[in-house]
C-alpha cells in the first residue's frame, strides 16, 4: 500500500558549545607556576579563537522525516531512530561502523541534566513582537517576526552570565508542518536561545515549521552573541526516499 | 512445599524485599548549614606512542589535592549551596631539585599565592552530586593591549592575569567540574532509578557534559567504612581526529546519598600522530 507523503527533508546551521571540564582539569593540574600557566592560559585562548572561529563558520547536519522516522546527519556521525521498528542506528561516518540498539531489550536511557531544580529563565515585563513584511526563503513563503525582552537568568546559561539580558529575535516561519514541534519551552526559553539552544520549534506559530531565527543577547554590548539557524532544501518525501532511513550496506556492524 | 518451608520462604523473601525498600527509600540524611565534606583527590597522567618530546614519557608524580565543600544554606528542595575551596599543596619533594633555590623558591611563593584563591560556590543536590555554576560567557578582557610592549611588559601582564583570583577560581571550578563529572552521572542517574541490584545497568545522556555512559551495578562492598553500591560507568566519543574513553568505579552510599569514592579513567587517543594520554584520578571521601 503506497504511503502518504513524508513530511520534509531540511539541511539546519546550527551552532553548539562544548564543555571541555576534564581537559581544563587535566591540563591545569600540570601548570606548576605563573609563567606556564600563562603560557597555558594562551594555548586556552587559542583554543577558544578557533572554537570561535568554528562556531562563526556555523555547521551543517541533514534532516529527514518519515513515517516517525527520522534520520540526523551531522559532520561524522548517523542516526536513524525508526520508533515503530524499536530500532535505533547510530553509525560513525569516519570508521565506517554502525551500532544498532533494539530499545525493546536495550538498557534504561535516563537523561541528566545539571540544571534541573534551578530557576528557569525568566522574563521581565511583557516580549514586544513585530511584525516584519513577508519573505520568500528557498522557495517558501515566510511570515517574519521580531521579537524583543529582557531576561533574567538566576545562574549563568552558556554564554549568557547570571543576571538582566536584552534579547532579540528574528523568526521566519512557512505554513509546512514542523515534524519536531513537540515539546515545547516557555517563551524565556525561546527567547534564551541566543544563550543556549533550546528549540527550534515556533512558539509565535506552534506547529508551523520555522526557516530562519536569528537570537541575539546583549547587542551592544562587548558580550553580545548571536546564535542562529537556517532551513534549506525543504522538500516532501515519499516511498522513494525511504532508502534514506538505511545505514549504507558497507557499514560495519558493531556488537 | 512443607509450610514450614513455605514460611521460612516467605519470611526471607520478605526480609528481601524490606531490605530492598530500605535501600529504595533510605530516608535522605538531611545536609544542613556549616557540614562539610573533603574529598582527597590523587591525579596521575601518563602520555604513550606518538611523537611527543621524550619528556613527555617520563613518570609523572601523582599530584595530590583536597576538595573541602562547606555548606552555607539549603534550598527550599533540599539542594545545599556550598562553598567550595580546593587546597593544591606545593609539591615541594617533587620540585626540591629543579632549579636554583631562589627559582623553587619564587615558584612556590607563587604556587601558595595561587591556592588562596582556588575557592567557588556550587550546588550540592541531596542526592550527593556537586553541581557547578560555570559561567562559559565572554569574560572581560583583562590583558592589556601588547602592541608595541616589550616581551618581559607581556610576560608580565600574562602572569597578572593567571595571577587574578577570579582566573584563578575560574580555573578550579573547571578542574572540579571535570573530576566530579563521572561521580555526578552517578549520583543524578541512581536518583532516577527505582530500583539497584547487582548486574543493573542504564544508558545516561549527560546534559551536563554532552557525553553519553554505560553505567552498571557491579556489586555492593564496605569501602572505607561505609556499605557502598559498586558502580561502573563508561564512555566513548569519537570524533574526526581522535577518541576519548572514560573507564571509572564509583563506590555510592545509597543510605547516605553521598559518593564516597571514585577510581577514574580517562584515555584520549589521537589519531595522526597515534599518541595516547591517560589520566587517572582517585577520589575518596575522608571520614
Amino acid at each position: 500500500m503506497p504511503r502518504p507523503p513524508g513530511q520534509c527533508l531540511s539541511i539546519a546551521l546550527w551552532v553548539f558549545v562544548p564543555i571541555a571540564g576534564p581537559l581544563v582539569a587535566a591540563a591545569s593540574s600540570r601548570a606548576i607556576n605563573a609563567v606556564q600557566q600563562a603560557a597555558e592560559k594562551r594555548q586556552n585562548e587559542e583554543h577558544a579563537a578557533a572554537l570561535a572561529h568554528f562556531i562563526s563558520a556555523g555547521s551543517m547536519s541533514h534532516f529527514a522525516f518519515y513515517q516517525g522516522w527520522l534520520r540526523s546527519e551531522g559532520r561524522w556521525e548517523l542516526t536513524i531512530v525508526q520508533p515503530d521498528q524499536h530500532l535505533i542506528s547510530v553509525a560513525n561516518l569516519t570508521t565506517k561502523t554502525v551500532r544498532t540498539v533494539d530499545t525493546r531489550t536495550a538498557p534504561e536511557t535516563i537523561v541528566i541534566d545539571a540544571n534541573e531544580g534551578r530557576p528557569p529563565p525568566a522574563l521581565l515585563g511583557d516580549p514586544v513582537v513585530e511584525r516584519l513584511p513577508d519573505a520568500t526563503i528557498g522557495g517558501l513563503q515566510a511570515r517574519g517576526y521580531r521579537t524583543t525582552a529582557t531576561i533574567d537568568l538566576k545562574y549563568a546559561l552558556n554564554w549568557c552570565g547570571l543576571g538582566r539580558h536584552k534579547v532579540s529575535q528574528v523568526e521566519y516561519v512557512t505554513d509546512m508542518a514542523d515534524p519536531q514541534a513537540a515539546n515545547p519551552v516557555t517563551i524565556a526559553r525561546f527567547l534564551s536561545d541566543g544563550c543556549q539552544p533550546a528549540s527550534t520549534a515556533s512558539y509565535r506559530e506552534p506547529g508551523h515549521l520555522v526557516l530562519y531565527r536569528s537570537t541575539t543577547a546583549d547587542v551592544d554590548t562587548s558580550k553580545g552573541t548571536t546564535l542562529m539557524f537556517e532551513r534549506g532544501n525543504v522538500r516532501a518525501l515519499d516511498e522513494s526516499s525511504l532508502s534514506l532511513f538505511s545505514v549504507p550496506a558497507e557499514f560495519k556492524k558493531e556488537p | 512445599m512443607p509450610n514450614n518451608l513455605r514460611r521460612a520462604t516467605i519470611a526471607v523473601t520478605m526480609i528481601a524485599t524490606l531490605q530492598a525498600l530500605s535501600l529504595l527509600f533510605a530516608e535522605t540524611i538531611a545536609r544542613k548549614v556549616g557540614d562539610t565534606l573533603v574529598y582527597e583527590v590523587v591525579s596521575q597522567g601518563h602520555i604513550s606512542g606518538g611523537h611527543p618530546p621524550s619528556q613527555a614519557y617520563a613518570p609523572q608524580a601523582p599530584q595530590n589535592s583536597s576538595i573541602k565543600i562547606a555548606v552555607t544554606s539549603i534550598d527550599s528542595d533540599g539542594t545545599a549551596l556550598v562553598h567550595v575551596s580546593i587546597d593544591h599543596p606545593y609539591p615541594a619533594q617533587q620540585l626540591a631539585n629543579k632549579g636554583p633555590a631562589w627559582v623553587v623558591a619564587a615558584g612556590r611563593k607563587g604556587w601558595e599565592d595561587q591556592n588562596r584563591y582556588k575557592e567557588f560556590d556550587a550546588r550540592l543536590t541531596r542526592d550527593g552530586a556537586l553541581l557547578f555554576m560555570v559561567d562559559l560567557s565572554p569574560q572581560e578582557q583583562a590583558a592589556e593591549d601588547t602592541k608595541g610592549k616589550s616581551l618581559a611588559k607581556v610576560a608580565q601582564a600574562a602572569v597578572a592575569e593567571v595571577n587574578d583570583p577570579k582566573y584563578q577560581a575560574m580555573l578550579a571550578e573547571n578542574q572540579a567540574s571535570g573530576t566530579f563529572a563521572v561521580p555526578n552521572v552517578i549520583a543524578l542517574s541512581c536518583a532516577k532509578r527505582t530500583l539497584l541490584a547487582t548486574g543493573d545497568s542504564w544508558h545516561v545522556v549527560s546534559k551536563a557534559n554532552n557525553a553519553e555512559y554505560d553505567v552498571k551495578v557491579t556489586g555492593t562492598q564496605a569501602f572505607r567504612g561505609r556499605d557502598a553500591v559498586v558502580l561502573s560507568a563508561k564512555s566513548h566519543s569519537e570524533y574526526p581526529n581522535s577518541t576519548n574513553d572514560t573507564d571509572s568505579i564509583v563506590y555510592y552510599d545509597l543510605q547516605a546519598h553521598v559518593v564516597v569514592g571514585a577510581h577514574l579513567v580517562y584515555t584520549g587517543n589521537m589519531h595522526a600522530n597515534g599518541m595516547t594520554s591517560t589520566v587517572t584520578t582517585d577520589l575518596n571521601l575522608k571520614e
